[in-house]
């Protein structure tokens, strides 16, 4: 199962509104995965332990601070802009081999 | 407590004027502090946090920001609404370096007992709500902000 962290600010509060939207979303179409929520501040240490295969922020984060791994923004789950197309993409990075 | 209990029209203020945000931030701890809402260290974990993790939106119609940070120095909870008759120039959640005009700002002052998931999760339906935020920004008095949310919230 693939690994998604998904990180906020500092109170965890709108990654666990995107962790519950993303875990919905893949749930319609039979999919699974695993989830590390973590701060900002935190996501170095985290992704350098952990592996995962994708980092969804809910802000600003760079590719370089994710080292490597693939970052797909989540503010739209906070303004609800494109949040379809956000799951859509996800769902499928989730999907692929 | 409930959403629509933390709105209320000793907490919302209309800026005619141009405004920045660190005066936004001033005049509104300064309230909140003056009636026990918030410790005077507020102002600064506000500040703080504003300027490390920028809360504003970028909406097709406006744009809006939430800001908030640790209930460490918070008494009571409350919401308290600016309205920027001129945008005021906040930083993008999305992207710290783009400027954008917040026209209608909910601070989230939340207690340490409140259900902050709750409430967010509530104030992102709230603030996707095109009619709602658009008499927001149209309202000229803080009484029928009051009641245009309370009205909308109790639906």
């Amino acid at each position: 199962m693939k690994t998604i962290v998904v990180c906020c600010a500092t109170s965890m509060v709108t990654s666990t509104v995107a962790i519950n939207k993303i875990r919905d979303y893949l749930a319609k179409y039979g999919l699974e995965a695993n989830y590390i929520q973590c701060k900002f501040i935190e996501v170095e240490g985290v992704v350098d332990l952990h592996h995962p295969d994708l980092v969804v922020p809910t802000g600003s984060l760079s590719e370089e601070r994710a080292h490597g791994v693939p970052v797909i923004k989540g503010t739209s789950f906070i303004t609800g802009i494109n949040e379809e197309a956000t799951l859509e993409k996800i769902k499928k990075f989730i999907a692929e081999e | 407590m409930e959403l629509v209990e933390l709105f209320d029209k000793d907490y919302i203020c209309i800026n005619h004027d141009e405004i920045d945000q660190d005066q936004l931030f001033r005049n509104t701890c300064g309230i909140l502090k003056e009636r026990g809402i918030v410790e005077k260290e507020y102002l600064e974990d506000l500040m703080e946090r504003e300027k490390e993790y920028p809360t504003g939106l970028k909406l097709p119609e406006y744009c809006v920001a939430i800001p908030h940070c640790s209930p460490k120095h918070v008494n009571r909870s409350v919401i308290f609404v600016n309205v920027m008759k001129r945008p005021a120039v906040w930083k993008n959640m999305e992207d710290f370096g783009e400027d954008i005009g917040v026209s209608v700002s909910f601070n989230l002052v939340l207690a340490e007992n409140e259900d902050h998931m709750a409430i967010l999760s509530q104030m992102i339906a709230l603030i996707q709500n095109r009619d709602l935020i658009n008499s927001i920004i149209e309202s000229e008095d803080a009484e029928s902000i009051q009641n245009v949310i309370r009205k909308e919230l109790k639906q």
